[in-house]
């Protein structure tokens, strides 16, 4: 829930550099896949390897997603993982424990979870004296 | 959570936020001044919290019920106005129904729709935004629009709407997240 430091570290959308790319002809920033290959391995930093303008194709990627039931990392194909957002009946279900989530179970499982966070935190409650009359 | 509660009055915006949404959250859960009428532990909590602390296997039909219950029991102890968010509970569910991804707190599927929408139509070729006096112009009217929204009485519920020209501004602005803040 509370999710502190990623604008605190005062990170803005590189508007100037992407511009620059884009006025340059430039398809990829190498400095920046290098450093999305260093810490995300299993995806390629481009959905297209080469300019969709000059005729580079879209290659869509499978889903890592964590189970808010086990905490283990598991992918899920984009069809089955989109059909759970899409439709009522799809479901998708995580390797290791074998829970079944759609995008219903899983965005109530991860209110709850947050609600739970909240009430398991040990620093920051209140005292509430005065919102009682 | 945080972005699900609007009406937070956020001039310190990571620490009064994080207060005011304590204060909430505390309330929607304990309902500090709720009579006890049920045997404890039950009876300390509110509806809401029970419901998250048993159920292992969530859904939005029994968080929304759950809702309905906490509400009852807010008015009861004379919390409900005091909350002073509008209503919180439909908050929470528009931040989460649906999301898959808990970080996000908006539908970023609809939401990238809606923006390429927005930028074909802005980057047409007959649109002429591009030449540097329009940009100006762009630039003089967002800024007059934010103090019209701001001027605007709170009592009239009818949202301002930008023009193509205020909004190609206002979402550049916001990429410059830090300075938009402030």
């Amino acid at each position: 829930m509370n999710r502190l430091g990623l604008w605190a570290t005062g990170v803005a959308f590189p508007l100037e550099r992407l511009y620059s790319l884009i006025a340059n002809d430039i398809w990829s920033d190498a400095a920046s896949e290098q450093a999305w290959m260093g810490d995300s391995k299993s995806a390629p930093y481009q959905l297209w390897y080469t300019d969709p303008a000059a005729g580079g194709e879209l290659q869509l990627q499978d889903i890592a997603l964590t189970c808010p039931w086990c905490d283990h990392v598991d992918h899920f194909p984009l069809t089955d993982f989109t059909a759970t957002h899409t439709t009522k009946s799809a479901s998708c279900q995580c390797g290791n424990c074998r829970q079944n989530f759609n995008a219903d179970t899983l965005s109530a499982r991860s209110f709850r979870d947050d609600l739970l966070e909240f009430i398991q935190a040990q620093n920051g409650w209140l005292t509430l004296n005065y919102f009682i009359h | 959570m945080k972005g699900a509660v609007p009406g937070i009055y956020d001039p310190d915006p990571e620490e009064t936020a994080r207060v005011d949404l304590q204060v909430i959250l505390q309330t929607i859960l304990e309902a500090p001044g709720l009579k006890v009428t049920q045997p404890k532990p039950q009876g300390r909590y509110t509806h809401l919290r029970v419901y998250a602390d048993k159920a292992q296997h969530p859904t939005w039909t029994d968080i929304t019920q759950s809702f309905e219950e906490t509400t009852a029991e807010l008015r009861v102890a004379r919390l409900l106005r005091m909350l002073s968010c509008g209503n919180l509970f439909n908050s929470f569910q528009i931040a989460y129904l649906g999301i898959l991804w808990k970080d996000l707190s908006i539908d970023l599927v609809a939401a990238s729709l809606r923006q390429r929408e927005f930028a074909s139509k802005i980057t047409g070729e007959n649109c002429g935004i591009d030449a540097p006096s329009a940009l100006l112009s762009a630039t003089t009217r967002y800024h007059n629009f934010l103090l019209l929204m701001k001027r605007k009485p709170k009592e009239n519920k009818v949202s301002l709407v930008p023009t193509l020209d205020i909004d190609l501004c206002w979402h550049t602005h916001q990429l410059d997240a830090v300075s938009y803040r402030q």
